[in-house]
């Protein structure tokens, strides 16, 4: 190829990463900066395939009758924060921390409540107590063994109401490539 | 676009990083131009080729980082190997980790790597692993463009080769789905060293003696640091050695000889390749290839014709390298390694990974060669289009982010696990779910290894993890002694992989006390033992 193809080849494929850098750039600075005093109040619900976060993954029970909460944050930078949990008059706190390995990930942990119900869920900073996210969601997808095995003796009885059900959250897209279960490298 | 928009969005998250390790494995390039005529080469055409050169790596890049957008941790078993190796080494220093590498060798080089760039950047080790990972997949092809230019002179044939091997089949890009790490660095050090080994032997008469010492001095280093990064690297090595050698000699042979000898070659590769797709376990050595990479493959073995013709010799010792590639997954060694009693001289996903150089490098020399015989004023406008329809091919077809084959960790397993690390005395041992490994000839099993989220239990909350069968009958009293006289104390049960069968567990209330449940993943703690 002589200069002159070279050249025009080179500035179709520079103006197209301009062009994709920009539209990236003008994107994220028209999302909410996340700041440590000052967060814009998030909108709270289940993952999906939008990724907007933070959100709601799951929801897990122990055996001394606590709820776990699994949630997804937008980046490392979103600020330390606690969970609180609105049901009617009744406010409940929970203690969130980051997953190990993937600072991206959150769970929290506290009192179990019954599936089903729609709840207020509030993402609040443990600096000043500021809201950095609130949503009404319904605790879906707890998981319950049987009554006598999930819940020591010595606990509060709970009556669970779901014995399994499946979110219809789809965290990450489906990829293309096959699998090839039987095989140790597909 | 969104997959450029992800990649940017990696990229700007973890710029530091990126950078850093770019610059660093990108060094290793300056060298060769330094000491090779590849800068003169260059030189005429440096402003355009360069800008060229590093649009295509930055656009390879963006797209390659995507991949770090959907990933949790790296994906594989593997992966957690090394992750709890780096980790050893970030803790405990050199004198663990020379000790390490005496009991037990496991590509020490790589895991030093990654804990340089994880101790300068002050970054995750999980989030290093895979920036690492895919800034080597967006460099990797570079060396086949130096190759090719310097052999051919033809700009054309080295795009299309870089194209090729950056985009033409799912290997090397797949092994990051694998976890092979160590084995895709060692791909970009073998690139460099047979770089320096072509230039080694084509500055005979042009070089200064001095230089050339310094030449030599360079490419044993380079081999060193290339096995240090992978073992099995040092059998490729010989192994292009050994056919570039042959095909010397193969040069300066009669014409009618020469084809006496080729012919043979070309039936012994066919041989190899109908004996591999019949054996279950190896066939899958050329599914990037035949499967669904079957479009650039016979592109690249009909330019290959053209590479004949005008490179012969250079093609020959393609030939004879993919012969022997393909024969050395047949040829055993056993017995040099007590915790792997089979073994052959390469593994079949270690080949299957490396195919896509000879393949590349056969592509470039045979568009070169298609120039060189057809000369049209329309020559160029052809070159262009085979290289824009090339690349628009594999890049509309091309996955980049991570493969549901290979995730094995999901968000909650590790919200589980820290539970885990919150919750479980320090001493526990945990049962976690394990499968053969098989990927040697003949289905045999070489060993266990992790079949599900489990397999980052050690490496992640520090508790001792014990290996169990995934397939293991929980309900029967047999599956009960054996986990009672392992003394493991807790189960774990992935949400993703091959896990434990939870219906088996759950229908012994009494063996086994569900501690954690998740909507994917179980922790139970084994009861059944004080019976």
């Amino acid at each position: 190829m002589n200069r002159k193809q070279w050249i025009i080849t080179g500035i179709v494929a520079t103006v197209l990463l301009v062009v994709g850098i920009i539209s990236l750039l003008i994107k994220r600075s028209s999302e909410p900066t996340q700041a440590v005093s000052h967060v814009p109040v998030s909108e709270l619900g289940y993952c999906n395939q939008d990724q907007v976060k933070p959100c709601v993954v799951s929801f897990g029970i122990d055996a001394d009758g606590n709820m776990l909460v699994n949630l997804l944050l937008p980046d490392i930078s979103f600020p330390w924060f606690y969970l609180k949990i609105v049901r009617g008059e009744e406010e409940i706190q929970y203690k969130c921390g980051r997953v190990i390995a993937v600072p991206n990930n959150a769970y929290c942990i506290g009192s179990m409540l019954a599936p089903g119900e729609t709840l207020r869920l509030m993402l609040l900073s443990t600096n000043d107590d500021s809201l950095l996210a609130q949503g009404d969601l319904p605790i879906i997808g707890l998981a319950f063994p049987t009554l006598e095995i999930a819940i020591p003796t010595n606990t509060p009885t709970i009556t669970p109401i779901v014995t399994e059900v499946t979110p219809t959250r789809t965290l990450f897209p489906t990829p293309t490539q096959p699998s090839y279960p039987n095989q140790s490298y597909p | 676009m969104n997959i450029l928009l992800d990649g940017v969005s990696v990229f700007i998250d973890n710029w530091q990083l990126t950078t850093g390790i770019l610059v660093f494995i990108t060094i290793l390039l300056f060298p060769l131009f330094s000491l090779s005529r590849l800068k003169t080469d260059l030189e005429s055409a440096f402003n355009l080729i360069g800008i060229f050169l590093a649009l295509f790596i930055g656009i390879s890049l963006f797209l390659r980082l995507a991949f770090v957008s959907r990933a949790l941790l790296p994906s594989y078993f593997d992966s957690a190997q090394h992750y709890a190796l780096i980790k050893g080494i970030m803790a405990n220093g050199l004198s663990w980790a020379a000790e390490k590498l005496r009991v037990d060798y496991y590509h020490m080089g790589f895991h030093f790597t990654a804990a340089f760039f994880v101790s300068i950047f002050q970054a995750d080790i999980a989030r290093t692993m895979l920036i690492l990972g895919q800034v080597i997949l967006a460099v990797l092809p570079l060396p086949f463009f130096f190759i090719i230019r310097h052999g051919t002179k033809s700009n054309g044939a080295a795009f299309f080769s870089l194209v090729v091997s950056s985009f033409g089949w799912y290997m090397p890009a797949h092994a990051v789905d694998w976890g092979k790490y160590p084995a895709l660095t060692s791909l970009w050090m073998l690139t460099l060293v047979f770089n320096l080994a072509y230039i080694v032997g084509q500055s005979k008469s042009t070089l200064h003696p001095k230089k050339r010492i310094v030449l030599f001095v360079f490419l044993g280093l380079s081999i060193l640091v290339t096995t240090l990064m992978h073992s099995r690297s040092l059998i490729v090595i010989g192994i292009v050695f050994a056919a570039w050698m042959v095909s010397v000699w193969w040069s300066a042979l009669p014409r009618l000889s020469q084809r006496l000898i080729l012919f043979p070659l070309i039936v012994a590769i066919t041989v190899e390749t109908l004996i591999i797709q019949r054996n279950e376990i190896l066939s899958l050595l050329l599914d990037p290839y035949i499967d669904k990479g079957l479009l650039v493959t016979v592109l690249v073995l009909g330019l290959s014709v053209f590479a004949h013709k005008m490179h012969p010799q250079f093609t020959f010792a393609i030939l004879l390298t993919t012969c022997f590639l393909l024969a050395a997954i047949f040829i055993p060694v056993n017995g040099l390694f007590p915790s792997r009693p089979y073994l052959t001289l390469l593994d079949r996903p270690y080949v299957e990974m490396i195919l896509f150089m000879p393949l590349s490098l056969l592509g470039g020399l045979g568009l070169a060669g298609l120039e060189k015989m057809v000369k049209s004023p329309y020559q160029n406008y052809v070159v262009l289009m085979v290289i824009g329809l090339t690349s628009v091919y594999t890049l509309t077809r091309y996955e980049f982010y991570p493969s549901n084959c290979c995730v094995i960790v999901g968000s909650d397993d590790l919200a589980a696990m820290t539970w885990m690390e919150e919750q479980l005395p320090v001493n526990a041992r945990i049962g976690v779910a394990s499968r053969e490994l098989k990927v040697v000839l003949d289905d045999v099993a070489e060993g266990d290894v992790g079949a599900d989220a489990g397999v980052w239990v050690m490496p992640l909350t520090g508790r001792v993890s014990i290996l169990l069968p995934n397939n293991l009958d929980f309900d029967q009293h047999t599956a009960l002694d054996v986990i009672c006289r392992k003394n493991v104390q807790y189960l774990f049960v992935g949400e993703l992989g091959q896990t434990f069968d939870i219906a088996r567990l759950t229908s012994r209330p009494t063996w086994y006390r569900p501690l954690l449940t998740m909507s994917g993943t179980r922790v139970y703690e084994v009861t059944g033992c004080s019976e």
